[in-house]
């Protein structure tokens, strides 16, 4: 789903106000948010890029707290809130961040700011055709923007911050630009959504994140810490197929869908098998097609999951070779070093050594070294399969490039896997760190075809290091996070 | 301006323009006329998707010089699946029957039979000239429409081995279709052009050397064709990799880091070796060696291109430090041994039809979609071979009754059949024999729930699939 893309956006539909707005609410409590962002240089990891700006909406929730979409204000050095009332603007600060569901909470610590600012109350889940009021700052003017549409679909959907989230999401049939995103989506006074992003190549296709991702967000942060969502980790194939389901010992009239994985270092790791039958979820019925019926509804079985915070227990009916069993699973994020979206306000780690640039494999390494690599396959693979086959190794290391130098003429690697430094398989990136320094023979062989084995000699290195430091401006030869676990 | 003076000048052009002359005064046209054709041809190719229908036909035309008598030599261009040829003579429309009697993919060569007795005695062939390098010029006379020959000039800037051909850059007059027109010296052939970008004034030219080893294969009535690929080798520029690969202080080569199994070279070099000389060359630490008449080339030259597979061509390599003489054997890489085919060229590519399910043996040319069979794609080149015989995939699943709910699987290589392992495509139709508890069960490489067929009606099942979806027959092998 990389055609959508997480912008600012407004829902803009003609007609007068038919979802119960209170207008002088809403001007006293949505405001503008002004950013300077600045992201990471995933490719010369120890620079970084020129701050930029950028903007987008946000509203008064009580408290001294503002929501917004976590993409608005992700990376941002400064954020300033206008209101539309006031010429000042007003310093703002990051609360809670959440990047799976792309909120997030602001404040501002003059409480000036606050003086004559109704808060929006939130309300439920519009109904399909019910008409909702988006709220926001979108480009085409300085001024609030009030336009309407109509709730057309709701559905699990791709989060396009991080790229590897879903969630419940509402689409609405307005036209969609560039400018409101964290502005509320209004019905009935209350506010029902946050609109945050919209689809290429379509028309009168915009989404926003509705009440129920809401509440879960605000309900997380109230220990003051933001745990995140937990992750079944299952991939599973469905049972429509009657000779399948025969095939597999399913009763007629029960319905489930098979496992086909249990993810490594997921909630269901360890508990799930392949080829195990889920039938419910906490007392609610799998369907064949792999959808739970919720409010009337059938939705994916990931929403089930979605109410849940990190820490609950759910409860999996399961067939596991003809035997029905009730498994209890306690809910956990998914721990793993090597995620596979968008990562934000994380430096990423690097190493250089000889002119030789090592990083570990991420999804911003990917995308800053180009899809057409073959980088994207390791990473989509990894905890696919590789995982399985390499066991102990969380963390693919890459050898982005080599710094050209005297002491490195001839040597031209890029975005080659490592396999091995001195025979022995790096875990991670800080245990390839430790094995670069540890190493008594400086030997480092590579995955990939054909690729040159490479060899670095400790003495040389070490006459030459600062030198190529020096002249490609890296201050330090290394960045690696400190160990989470 | 007068219409004399008009008059003059046309004529005065027309006395300057260039007629097909050797560089003796010789008159060319007769013999060129007699020995540059047009070929044309009419190609069909089966669907790789569908491969019980065939595509639509396409034609194109291309040139061609006749070497031997009645035998037109041209490249492959659009004679690829060829179902029809025809020629035509240098200064005619009139098309005559042909036939399409050798072809070599690797070597880009094809060799046209003039059917027609009377066009073939009419005809003479060219004699195959010797070889040109940089710098040499040369001249190509280029068919016009129903008309007779534009002269073109051409020079030589590179010369360099692409797989077991010697190929040419050149810079040349030639404009668009140069396809197999014929580079002449002296009257003689010295390449066949395989390439032109009339923008840029460039070109490629097939070698004499390799249309000589091909006509010269032909002639001898055993065609053997070329050597194929066999084992990787590294530069050795860098100290680091000259130490890795303990080579001595003045001595060059290039280092072999992978061979495989059964290919080129197994058996005499290893991984960890060094290549010193080859066929009595000796190689720098690029791999080039000091050819007579072209100067640097790549070494592959000598493995690839002037070898036939069953060759033993001598080469000293170094091994552990050691210098020691080998006999390196020089491999074809025939269809019947690869395991991802690299084309399917002149071939109906085998499939079966079972339950819905369309499958296929995996080609480089597939149309395969999912990361498995793409990377097999990637590899298909130097991916060792295991116990399979070929990659037999599910392509996708033609929907039926049967298959509700599986019906969106597809591009998943099959690992096994009834719990058989499926090496390739005929060992599908052996486990169908074999159901497992009344259920014919497919498992993938992928991730991917397994496909199940009811065993009892898996004949019903395939009649109507047939019916419905008109596939004559429901299977192909080779």
């Amino acid at each position: 789903m990389r055609y959508l893309w997480p912008c600012l956006l407004v829902l803009a539909l003609p007609g007068a106000a038919g979802a119960n707005v209170d207008l002088d609410a809403l001007k006293a409590s949505v405001v503008q948010v002004e950013v300077t962002i600045q992201g990471e240089d995933y490719f010369s990891p120890w620079m970084r890029p020129d701050p930029e700006g950028s903007g987008g909406s946000a509203f008064f929730i009580g408290d001294g707290r503002l929501m917004t979409n976590a993409h608005v204000v992700s990376n941002a050095r400064i954020i300033r809130l206008k209101r539309p009332d006031r010429p000042e603007k007003y310093d703002a600060r990051i609360l809670f961040i959440a990047h799976d569901c792309d909120l997030a909470l602001l404040t501002v610590d003059d409480k000036t700011f606050f003086e004559g600012m109704k808060p929006l109350a939130f309300g439920a889940t519009p109904a399909l055709r019910s008409q909702v009021t988006a709220v926001g700052y979108p480009v085409g003017g300085r001024k609030l923007s009030i336009t309407e549409g109509v709730v057309s679909r709701i559905e699990l959907h791709d989060y396009v911050h991080t790229g590897a989230d879903r969630h419940l999401t509402i689409q609405v049939d307005a036209a969609i630009n560039p400018g409101n995103s964290g502005g509320p989506v209004i019905q009935d006074d209350h506010v029902v959504g946050v609109a945050f992003q919209t689809q290429f190549f379509s028309q009168n296709i915009g989404y926003m994140i509705p009440t129920p991702v809401i509440r879960h967000f605000l309900k997380d942060v109230e220990d003051g810490t933001y745990h995140g969502y937990p992750l079944l980790g299952v991939r599973t194939g469905n049972l429509e197929n009657a000779a399948l389901r025969e095939y597999l010992g399913v009763p007629d009239g029960e319905t489930g869908v098979l496992i086909l994985k249990a993810l490594p270092f997921s909630s269901t790791a360890g508990i799930l098998e392949r080829n195990d039958v889920l039938h419910a979820v906490d007392g609610i019925p799998v369907e064949n097609d792999g959808t739970v019926k919720v409010d009337g509804e059938f939705l994916e079985l990931l929403y089930v999951v979605q109410e849940k915070h990190v820490g609950d227990t759910i409860i999996l009916k399961i067939r596991r070779r003809g035997e029905v069993m009730d498994v209890p699973v306690a809910l956990k994020k998914w721990d793993v070093r090597m995620p596979d979206g968008a990562e934000y306000e994380v430096r990423p780690e690097y190493l250089v050594l000889g002119g030789h640039v090592f990083v570990p494999l991420s999804s911003g390494y990917v995308g800053a070294a180009g899809w057409r690599s073959d980088l994207g396959y390791w990473l989509n693979e990894f905890y696919t399969s590789l995982i399985d086959e390499r066991p102990g190794v969380e963390q693919l290391v890459v050898l982005s490039r080599t710094l050209q130098h005297d002491s490195t003429r001839y040597q031209n690697y890029a975005n080659v896997v490592v396999r091995t430094v001195n025979g022995a398989a790096p875990k991670d990136f800080r245990h390839f760190a430790s094995l670069l320094d540890g190493a008594e023979q400086a030997v480092i062989e590579f995955e990939g075809v054909n690729v040159e084995p490479l060899l670095l000699d400790r003495e040389k290195i070490a006459k030459v290091q600062k030198a190529i430091l020096d002249t490609y401006g890296i201050k330090e030869d290394r960045y690696l996070r400190e160990e989470q676990r | 301006m007068k219409r004399s003076t008009i008059l003059t000048l046309a004529a005065l052009a027309a006395a300057l323009l260039p007629g097909p002359r050797a560089a003796a005064g010789e008159d060319l046209a007769p013999k060129l006329r007699g020995a540059l054709l047009r070929v044309y041809s009419t190609s069909q190719s089966w669907q790789v998707a569908s491969p019980w229908n065939k595509s639509n036909p396409t034609s194109g035309v291309q040139r061609g010089v006749m070497v031997r008598p009645g035998l037109v030599l041209t490249p492959i261009g659009s004679l690829a699946n060829c179902i029809m040829v025809e020629v035509s003579e240098a200064n005619s429309a009139r098309r005559y029957p042909a036939s399409l009697v050798h072809v070599d993919y690797a070597a880009n060569l094809a060799l046209v039979k003039v059917a027609d007795e009377s066009l073939s005695t009419r005809l003479a062939p060219l004699p195959v000239g010797e070889p040109i390098t940089i710098d040499d010029e040369f001249e190509i006379w280029q068919l016009g429409g129903a008309e007779l020959l534009e002269r073109a000039t051409g020079r030589v800037q590179a010369v360099y081995p692409s797989g077991p051909r010697l190929e040419l850059t050149i810079k040349t007059t030639l404009g668009d279709n140069g396809d197999g027109q014929a580079a002449l010296k002296d009257g003689q052939v010295v390449g066949l052009v395989t390439r032109t970008n009339p923008g840029r004034q460039e070109g490629t030219l097939l070698s004499i050397e390799t249309i000589r080893h091909f006509l010269a294969d032909f002639d001898s009535g055993d065609y053997r064709g070329f050597g194929s690929f066999g084992f990787h080798t590294h530069q050795l520029l860098r100290d680091d990799l000259k130490a890795w690969y303990s080579v001595p202080e003045g001595r060059h080569g290039v280092g072999v880091s992978r061979v495989l199994p059964g290919r080129t070279g197994d058996g005499a070099v290893a991984a960890g070796d060094v290549i010193l000389s080859l066929a009595g060359y000796e190689l720098d630490d690029e791999g080039m060696f000091v050819h007579e008449k072209h100067g640097r080339l790549h070494h592959s030259y000598l493995l690839y291109g002037t070898t036939h597979p069953g060759d033993l061509i001598p080469a000293k390599i170094l091994r552990k430090g050691e210098e020691i003489e080998v006999k390196l054997p020089i491999r074809g890489w025939p269809y019947e041994e690869q395991r991802i085919p690299m084309d399917l060229m002149d071939r109906r590519p085998p499939f079966l039809v079972a339950g819905g399910l369309v499958i296929l043996e995996l080609s480089r040319r597939s149309p395969a979609g999912g990361s498995t069979l793409r990377q097999y794609q990637a590899r298909a080149m130097w991916d060792p071979p295991d116990d399979r015989k070929r990659i037999v995939y599910l392509s996708r699943v033609l929907a039926d009754l049967s298959n509700k709910g599986l019906d969106e699987l597809g591009n998943f290589a099959i690992l096994t059949v009834n719990g058989e392992r499926i090496r390739q495509l005929p060992d599908v139709i052996e486990a169908l024999k074999k159901p497992m508890g009344g259920f014919h069960v497919f498992t993938f490489e992928d991730l991917a729930p397994p496909f199940v067929i009811k065993a009892s009606e898996l004949e019903t099942i395939d009649k109507r699939i047939a019916d419905r979806y008109k596939i004559p027959e429901l299977f192909f092998l080779e």
